[in-house]
């Protein structure tokens, strides 16, 4: 059963004023994947990112989220179909502490007493248990971006998106990032839309390169980095 | 046949009025994003100044269309130092600090010139159109409309201040790169935006009692034309005068102008709830 | 919850029910009690909730004018009670949900509740009509409705409510209120209702449909304060378009900022303390009320942007901090919630 289609789009359009950001995407994510998505600026991965989870409604095409065709939810209800979600700049409730915001996005599928557990061992699982009573706008970067991954965890989501989880992170944070990840996937697929190349070489298996608002390769990471067109592609020729 | 071309001047003259109150407003909300609520205030002072100037003995065109703006801009001048400048970016307090000023102003024109209502003659004499009578005032009022508007739209579109006003509000960094002062841009800004609420007020101080109250009368027809038509300062404040000074003199002409002024706001919130970016749509700052 | 959040509540609110008339007179009491509850509501949807609402005095004036008509109709005082909550509380919800359900920004809220509030205004003064009429009751334009029941002990029909007693049983509902929000923002929905003023992407994201709660919290705020506008009514004895006036709209708002929106205590005690100042103006003809009330809402603003009750609370956390041996205080409260925009 592992390689069942969990998330599937196709021909997936969105269409800003005259702009095709994005142009026919086909894409197929398969249970317990971990896929990361690159592509130059304005490839559309973002926008791609953004249909997904419900922050856009696409133009064309479909999503489909095990079986239940999604475009057009809003965000909440995506969210309520087990998937979690990490934007690119933190999204984190500022004038709250560490403890409230996992709490509010554990308690909302759960009582108080499951909540409390699942919050705690989160903290634990992301070591920022001494951090529990701080308020997020105290935090710096790296770990603002730590909590912001416990909160995805502490819905329990069977899929995640994660919008650049590296970015701004110095080398030990995305050592500690990666390892969490690689953690995190034993149980849930993952999507990773990331920029930095090192970051993807790392922990990619499978990689997707959006390129002018398609899908340009799709294949396991030493093929991608070997290839010349994804190449050119990040060298700024047209292919 | 005259009930029609009666009918067409009573709609006309709606929308005017409308423009004219609003052109200031419009200005100061589409290039700096502050909305004024003081703004009805600001026209009410307009009208003290034309009224109390007049009585002193300055000629009433004079009164009206030169003292009224003159003493609102630079009492302008004064509220952006003093106030606005400090809450820049800050949409949500600007509107309650000039909410305060509203109450403030208010306040201060009882003490001055006690809860009573003046008011002025108007200055030109009614005359008969087939079996009707016509205000001759009124189709003055559409004339200030039609200037302001088109005055509005030159200084905007083809002066040398009008571009660098809307450089500014399209982006303040640029132009102070280009060695402009925003803070200056946005001073000017105001005070032009304060002239213009003072003209209107000096305009419709013929027709309306003027009491220290009187703001409250403009500033939710004012605000409403300027929200809903979103951020294109002329061409925004005009369509949609346009369209709620038509429903709002039908609904009167229907039934009573209570009813009219109702219906306006209603239009208002649903046209609000369907376009939230008002006609012309709220993210092209800085356009005619 | 009890001993944080009920407790302070009644030890500070039951003495003082009965402190109060010794100081001042119930009359005077009894309409700053309406007022605090008024600037409660407010400052639980604007201070929790995220949602200003530039016209909280609609519901006010929705629930005494519910409650007048009612009481000319009904001919008692207890079922039109329950029915000046209701009414705001249905009209808010339904409104609330036109709005929120569009998405209206923070700055569109405030001129749309804005603009309903003129109407309702507008609509009041010019009902002088022999055709605005409900049931029994006449709406009287400008001149408002008098002459309705007003509320009477429950268990004796012949006893009414009036200064001490009127008094105590808004003081006894203002403290209520009080602790019922106060357990209400500790309890899931409360803590979600904080998260998306907070974050409402991220209260999204984690699967809280924004739209509902905003809703809701809308219709509490507005049932709270109808329930201030009823107790207003039967203070008054009259009801008046005036209840509906801009004015009064920017009254509420100042008390909440002057006490600091953000915290429930705040506002009750800016009401408590405007009123009572505007009380004592009203008493000489130099300087005028509205005068005053502009200026200190200019000065808030500019000045003092967190509330002067917050602020005096950093202070003496200033000032506990600057004491040789005291222990280092984490700030918690009194972030303004105002400068969000933009």
């Amino acid at each position: 059963m592992s390689n069942r289609v969990e998330l599937e789009s196709r021909g997936l359009g969105m269409q800003f004023g005259g702009v095709h950001a994005l142009a026919g995407v086909d894409f197929k994510l398969r249970r317990q994947e971990l896929r990361c998505l690159i592509g130059p600026n304005g490839a559309g991965k973002s926008t791609f990112f953004k249909c997904v989870c419900g922050m856009l409604k696409p133009t064309a095409g479909d999503i489909t989220i095990r079986g239940q065709r999604t475009n057009g939810l809003l965000p909440h209800q995506v969210a309520r179909l087990g998937i979690g979600i990490k934007t690119q700049v933190p999204s984190v409730m500022n004038g709250l502490t560490v403890r409230e915001n996992l709490w509010l996005a554990a308690r909302r599928d759960n009582t108080s007493a499951v909540a409390n557990r699942l919050v705690a061992d989160i903290m634990d699982r992301l070591l920022i248990t001494d951090l529990a009573a701080e308020l997020l706008e105290t935090l710096a970067h790296g770990k603002r971006q730590l909590v912001e991954l416990g909160i995805v965890l502490a819905g329990q989501p069977w899929l995640i998106l994660l919008d650049e989880p590296a970015a701004g992170l110095t080398a030990d944070e995305v050592d500690r990032m990666i390892d969490v990840i690689t953690d995190i996937n034993r149980e849930s697929s993952l999507i990773i839309v990331e920029h930095d190349m090192h970051f993807v070489r790392r922990i990619a298996r499978q990689v997707t390169v959006f390129h002018q608002g398609r899908v340009l390769i799709d294949a396991d990471v030493d093929t991608v980095m070997a290839s010349q067109d994804v190449r050119d592609v990040y060298l700024g020729k047209q292919v | 046949m005259d009930y029609a071309a009666v009918v067409g001047v009573e709609i006309f003259y709606a929308v005017a009025v409308l423009v004219l109150i609003s052109a200031g407003l419009a200005v100061i909300f589409g290039m700096m994003r502050v909305i004024n609520l003081a703004h009805g205030e600001f026209l009410t002072l307009g009208g003290y100044a034309a009224i109390v100037s007049h009585q002193a003995g300055v000629n009433i065109y004079l009164a009206m269309l030169v003292v009224a703006p003159l003493v609102v801009a630079v009492f302008g001048v004064l509220v952006e130092r003093l106030i606005i400048r400090w809450l820049y970016g800050r949409l949500i307090n600007t509107m309650l600090a000039t909410w305060g000023l509203s109450l403030a102003m208010m306040g201060a024109m009882t003490m001055i010139f006690g809860n009573t209502t003046t008011g002025i003659a108007t200055p030109i004499a009614g005359f008969t159109f087939g079996r009707y009578q016509l205000s001759g005032y009124n189709l003055f009022v559409i004339l200030m409309a039609i200037v302001v508007a088109v005055g509005l739209y030159l200084a905007l579109k083809t002066t040398r201040a009008g571009l660098i006003a809307r450089g500014a509000m399209q982006n303040a960094e640029m132009t102070s790169a280009f060695g402009y002062s925003p803070s200056r841009v946005y001073l000017i800004t105001f005070a032009a935006g304060s002239a213009l609420a003072g003209l209107a007020g000096g305009v419709m101080a013929p027709l309306v009692g003027l009491n220290p109250a009187s703001g409250a009368n403009y500033i939710a027809k004012a605000f409403i034309t300027v929200i809903a038509g979103g951020a294109s300062v002329v061409s925004g404040a005009l369509a949609s005068a346009g369209l709620f000074g038509v429903i709002s003199q039908t609904f009167t002409l229907l039934t009573t102008p209570a009813v009219g002024e109702i219906a306006l706001l209603v239009v208002a919130i649903i046209l609000l709830r369907l376009l939230p970016t008002g006609i012309t749509g709220r993210f092209f700052k800085g356009r005619v | 919850m009890f001993a944080r959040d009920v407790l302070p509540a009644l030890i500070i609110g039951v003495p003082a029910m009965f402190v109060l008339p010794m100081l001042f007179d119930a009359y005077t009491l009894t309409v700053l009690t309406a007022y605090a509850l008024l600037a409660l509501s407010l400052g639980f949807i604007w201070g929790f909730a995220g949602i200003l609402c530039f016209g909280q005095a609609a519901f006010f004036g929705l629930g005494a004018y519910s409650f007048a008509i009612a009481a000319l109709n009904m001919g008692s005082a207890w079922g039109p009670f329950f029915i000046a909550i209701l009414v705001p509380a249905v009209f808010a919800a339904v409104f609330g949900a036109l709005l929120f359900y569009g998405r209206l920004s923070d700055v569109y809220l405030a001129v749309v509740t804005l603009v309903m509030t003129l109407i309702l205004f507008k609509f009041m003064n010019s009902s002088a009509g022999e055709i605005y009429k409900l049931g029994d009751a006449r709406l009287g334009g400008y001149n408002g409705i008098p002459g309705f029941e007003t509320l009477t002990i429950p268990w004796d029909p012949g006893e009414y409510l009036y200064d001490e007693s009127l008094f105590y049983f808004a003081f006894g509902l203002l403290v209520l209120v009080y602790i019922l929000l106060r357990v209400l923002l500790k309890m899931p929905f409360g803590r979600a209702l904080v998260g998306i003023r907070e974050n409402e992407q991220r209260a999204e994201l984690m699967g809280y449909d924004i739209r509902l709660m905003k809703t809701i919290a809308f219709s509490i705020g507005a049932a709270i304060a109808g329930l201030a506008g009823c107790l207003f009514a039967n203070w008054a004895e009259i009801v008046t378009p005036a209840l509906f006036s801009l004015g009064q709209s920017a009254e509420i708002i100042i008390w909440v900022i002057v006490g600091g929106a953000g915290t429930l205590l705040g506002p009750v005690v800016g009401a408590a303390i405007l009123g009572y100042t505007k009380f004592l103006l009203g008493q000489q003809s130099l300087i005028d009320n509205t005068f005053v009330l502009g200026v200190i809402l200019i000065l808030a603003v500019l000045l003092l942007p967190q509330g002067i009750f917050p602020s005096l609370v950093r202070l003496w956390h200033w000032l506990l901090a600057r004491l040789p041996s005291a222990a280092p205080l984490r700030r918690r409260s009194g972030r303004s919630r105002r400068d969000k925009d933009v």
